[in-house]
């Protein structure tokens, strides 16, 4: 097929569902110090489907209230409102965004999570913020989704090949899109008017070097990079991409040393996963 | 008998598992000793404080042979994995990948 051009593809983004109004609060809020756990529990108020998958994960974390945690005040005292944050954004973008065959949503949003909890590592090791580092991770191949579902039969062809020559995703978008899905999500995460760190994050998370010293750019590389290294998600295929040695070089990353936090990485991955019954 | 150190996340822990590590939060401040055996409320507690990953003891069951083969399966995983070339960078991450997956084996 011809090229796709990245206007032609952003002419048709409402074809996705619109960001929900809490992500947006989220987002908005992540640098805000007043922000606090009441506010934040008025506003998730308004989602069922948030409330029930964090009373779920407060009735699971209680062994001694097991069953009897039947408030959202109460399950957000519990968990915290960094929990409260991740879980909010992670269920409210997982279960908006779904696709049909041979499009895998699911295996998407779980290398999604993956990359978002070890970009929260990188973040806290560079001094960065974790917060933003977490949901930029999250929504770094936001991308794909709009991809797929402009161009559905060209999209599968672009994953067929994937497999068949076993190249990364990026390298067969470009030879058979002639544009990738950093690109398109970048443009997708402007026309929602998301922080423009986010932005380029996502634009940048396969070629950070592009950038001239984007930290949160190169926290979603190297995370993404890291989140396939130690399999979070465990797709058979999975092919750990280039790394850029620029990127860890401006974190500070040694690996001998940053290995230290695998173990918790491992951790966090599951628990999340355990949280949003995925 | 023989015990065996796993990290897992708090949610998977059960009361009467004993801490191989001390339970620290972020800031590596010490929250519960090693060797503490743990409580339903002490895991609770530490769930509540954000600790997301504890090192426990447990029996090791396996034989040389099962221990051997859950290595061998582990390193060609992350050679897969890191197949194809990559920069000096990528082949120090799949160094510390291995030795990572191959202490969670041992």
């Amino acid at each position: 097929m011809s090229a796709l051009k990245l206007e032609d593809v952003l002419a048709r983004a409402d074809i996705l569902p619109a960001l929900p109004q809490v992500v947006r609060h989220i987002l908005d809020t992540l640098r805000d110090e007043r922000a606090n756990a009441e506010l934040l529990a008025e506003r998730i108020g308004s989602d069922p489907a948030v409330v029930a998958r964090l009373l779920a994960a407060a009735n699971a974390s209680a062994y001694g209230l097991a069953g009897h945690v039947d408030s959202l005040r109460q399950a957000v005292l519990l968990l915290g409102i960094e929990k409260v944050r991740a879980i909010t954004l992670a269920t409210a973008i997982v279960d908006r965004y779904h696709s049909a065959p041979p499009f895998d949503a699911q295996r998407l949003w779980l290398h999604s999570l993956g990359v978002a909890v070890c970009a929260r590592e990188i973040a806290i090791h560079a001094g960065l913020d974790a917060e933003s580092a977490f949901t930029a991770g999250l929504l770094h191949d936001i991308g794909q989704l709009l991809l797929f579902a402009v161009e559905p039969a060209a999209y599968a062809e672009t994953l067929g090949a994937k497999g068949r020559l076993d190249i990364s995703t990026v390298d067969a978008e470009h030879s058979c899109l002639g544009l990738d899905h950093a690109a398109v999500g970048a443009a997708l995460a402007r026309h929602w008017s998301l922080p423009e760190a986010i932005v380029l994050a996502i634009g940048g998370h396969h070629a950070p070097e592009a950038l001239p010293d984007h930290e949160l750019a190169d926290v979603v590389h190297v995370a993404e990079v890291l989140s396939h290294a130690l399999d979070l998600g465990g797709a058979p295929d999975n092919l750990v991409p280039e790394l850029s040695e620029l990127a860890c070089a401006r974190l500070g990353i040694e690996w001998d040393e940053f290995a230290a936090r695998f173990p918790e990485i491992d951790a966090r991955f599951d628990c999340i996963c355990l949280m949003l019954g995925l | 008998m023989k015990n065996r150190t796993l990290c897992l996340s708090p949610w998977r822990i059960k009361p009467g598992m004993i801490l191989a590590k001390p339970a620290t939060r972020q800031d590596g401040a010490v929250l519960l000793a090693a060797g503490t055996e743990l409580t339903a409320d002490q895991l609770e507690h530490l769930r509540q404080r954000g600790c997301e990953a504890l090192c426990v003891g447990m029996p090791e069951n396996r034989g040389a042979e099962e221990i051997r083969r859950e290595v061998d399966q582990v390193e060609v995983r992350v050679r897969h994995l890191f197949r194809g070339p990559g920069s000096a960078a990528r082949m120090d991450l799949a160094a510390a990948v291995v030795a990572y997956r191959r202490q969670g084996a041992e």
